[in-house]
């Protein structure tokens, strides 16, 4: 049977256990949460969608060890997404070193990248944030998680939270040229 | 602090949570906030249709096994609270009766608490012993049967026992005719009081002095009228020590004894030996000597080969007179043996015995901590330190 998520398509109730809902109606539920936290913290559309699709792989393998009691479904999928960002940033590091390497070597293969495409000026502004920076934000003002589900998502405190996003959001408003 | 453009942490929280803004700054803020949310949008058509084609071709899934237990101990679903104490508390049972009657039965093998009492009386003879590093002969009995304390078995390593003269009951067996051994007994006697201590002590005396020995030290101690002791170390021929030991038994109560013999017919030989030899040495020096008066080197020679021989005849001597003549010595107390133990009934030795063990459960589990301790402490250490590298690792990857 199938499911349209993003349309908000029929839903389907078949518990696991008494309050773990089905696993497609959470996917359908935080799809969109999961891109938009991906996006933010990975600054490419694109990526951030595959990284979405890897996320929920993850997500259903692992779904029988998902307890209710301990967290709510969407801080859990937010882990997930945030371990699967994790290690793209890893491999993406090593990739990038063996490239470099290899255009030392070899620099009459290096080619010119294009320049990307004009974005809106708030676009702009994020880009000039670190990623640490971007993951609060989406935490803390895109998908309003409280303090303490962000401190748990981020593996810090709820006071450290507080500070960086300050921090990020005065960032930001520098950032952001006025009219 | 924060510059006057800036919003306060806490204004920025209640902005977050939706207050109202107060004025330009911080309605300059909201709107910003306003776009962070919406410059991304929703996930896209494709996106979703990707993601329902994953979860529709997944197979049914089972709850884990953890998920089943905790879903069995909060009874959701799976009965009343008298079923989770069964869930829960049966192994627990099961556990600590198996414990209760494992590690007793370990401990009663190994090397467990003791059980029985030793007397006073032998924990005082083995506390005295002559010497540890030769081959000892080790009488502990009952101090009413030390009065004429029987031959023992030699050990292994001992010579084996000639018969010297008669018999002698309550002697030292082992010491051998026509060897040369080093002979040390020890004996503690107990008197009635004072008094008879001080007899004993006379006798003793006297006993070593017919024999032929004599007496090297005495340590008389009469801390009070009622109590004291008296440790006397005599030099007895080796082959009287028979007969001036078994005297001691008529002093008083023969409540411990103790006797070394080492073997030094060899040493003695081998010493024989290197005298000789030092000696012809010596003659051969003092001949080139009488040839050569004025070799001074010669000289040298000759008076070091001479301090050698001294020495050797030195050391040779003292292994003989400590043969000749045996080390014994002589303990006398006034002491009280200690009190018998008194018959207990079937529930306080059952008590007592549980104690015991009880004690030696605790002192098994203080060493298996004490085992386990430290290899889960750096393991506990290991196990912070990794997460503490990721945790590090994962922000300088953030941090970019």
């Amino acid at each position: 049977m199938r499911h349209e998520l993003s349309a908000g398509g029929p839903r389907r109730l078949r518990p696991v256990g008494a309050t773990k809902p089905d696993f497609a109606e959470v996917a359908r539920d935080n799809l969109d949460a999961v891109v938009r936290y991906l996006a933010h913290l990975v600054g490419d559309r694109d990526l951030a969608d595959d990284l979405t699709s890897a996320t929920f792989e993850r997500a259903l393998r692992d779904w029988h060890r998902y307890d209710p009691a301990r967290a709510r479904v969407t801080v859990w999928l937010i882990e997930i997404a945030r371990r699967v960002a994790l290690d793209h940033f890893r491999s993406d590091r090593r990739r990038r070193g063996r490239e470099e390497r290899y255009a030392a070597q070899h620099p009459e293969a290096v080619e010119d990248r294009e320049p990307a495409e004009l974005s809106p000026p708030i676009r702009a502004a994020l880009a000039h944030l670190t990623r640490s920076e971007r993951e609060l934000l989406a935490l803390r003002v895109v998908l309003d998680l409280d303090a303490t589900d962000t401190a748990r998502v981020v593996g810090s405190t709820r006071a450290a939270v507080g500070a960086g996003l300050h921090r990020a959001l005065t960032k930001l408003r520098r950032e952001v040229p006025r009219p | 602090m924060s510059a006057p453009e800036e919003i306060d942490p806490e204004r920025l929280e209640q902005l977050l949570a939706g207050a109202p803004p107060r004025d330009d700054r911080e309605r300059a803020m909201v709107a910003l906030i306003g776009e962070v949310r919406s410059v991304e949008p929703p996930a896209s058509a494709k996106l979703g249709e990707r993601i329902a084609a994953l979860v529709d071709g997944a197979p049914a899934q089972r709850p884990g096994r953890l998920a089943r237990l905790r879903a069995a101990l909060s009874g959701a679903g799976a009965g009343d609270g008298r079923r989770r104490l069964l869930t829960v508390g049966a192994p627990i049972a099961v556990a600590a009766l198996a414990a209760a009657l494992v590690i007793p039965t370990v401990l009663d093998r190994g090397a467990g608490p003791s059980t029985g009492r030793l007397s006073a009386e032998l924990v005082a003879n083995s506390s005295h012993p002559a010497d540890a590093a030769a081959p000892e002969l080790r009488f502990d009995a009952a101090p009413e049967q030390m009065r004429s304390a029987p031959a023992a078995e030699a050990p292994p390593a001992a010579p084996a026992a000639a018969p010297a003269d008669e018999a002698v009951p309550g002697g030292v067996p082992g010491a051998e005719r026509g060897r040369s051994q080093q002979v040390t007994t020890w004996t503690r006697v107990r008197v009635d009081d004072v008094a008879a201590l001080s007899q004993a002590s006379t006798r003793a005396m006297a006993i070593v002095r017919a024999a032929g020995g004599h007496t090297a030290s005495s340590e008389y101690q009469v801390p009070n009228a009622a109590t004291g002791d008296n440790r006397l170390v005599f030099r007895v021929p080796t082959a009287a020590v028979d007969r001036v030991v078994a005297a001691f038994g008529d002093l008083g109560t023969v409540v411990g004894q103790d006797a070394k013999i080492e073997d030094v017919t060899m040493a003695i030989a081998s010493g024989d030996t290197r005298i000789e030899r030092a000696r012809v040495r010596m003659m051969e020096l003092q001949s080139q000597v009488a040839r050569a008066p004025n070799d001074h080197s010669l000289r040298l020679r000759l008076t070091s080969a001479r301090r050698e021989l001294e020495s050797l005849v030195a050391q040779q001597q003292s292994r003989a007179d400590r043969a000749a003549r045996a080390v014994v010595r002589l303990d006398l107390t006034t002491a009280a043996p200690p009190d018998e133990p008194q018959q207990q009934g079937p529930i306080a030795a059952a008590v007592d015995d549980s104690w015991d063990r009880l004690i030696g459960v605790f002192a098994w589990l203080i060493g298996a901590l004490m085992l386990l301790g430290p290899p889960a402490l750096v393991l506990a250490l290991a196990l912070v330190a990794s997460r503490r590298v990721g945790r590090r690792q994962r922000h300088r990857l953030l941090d970019t």
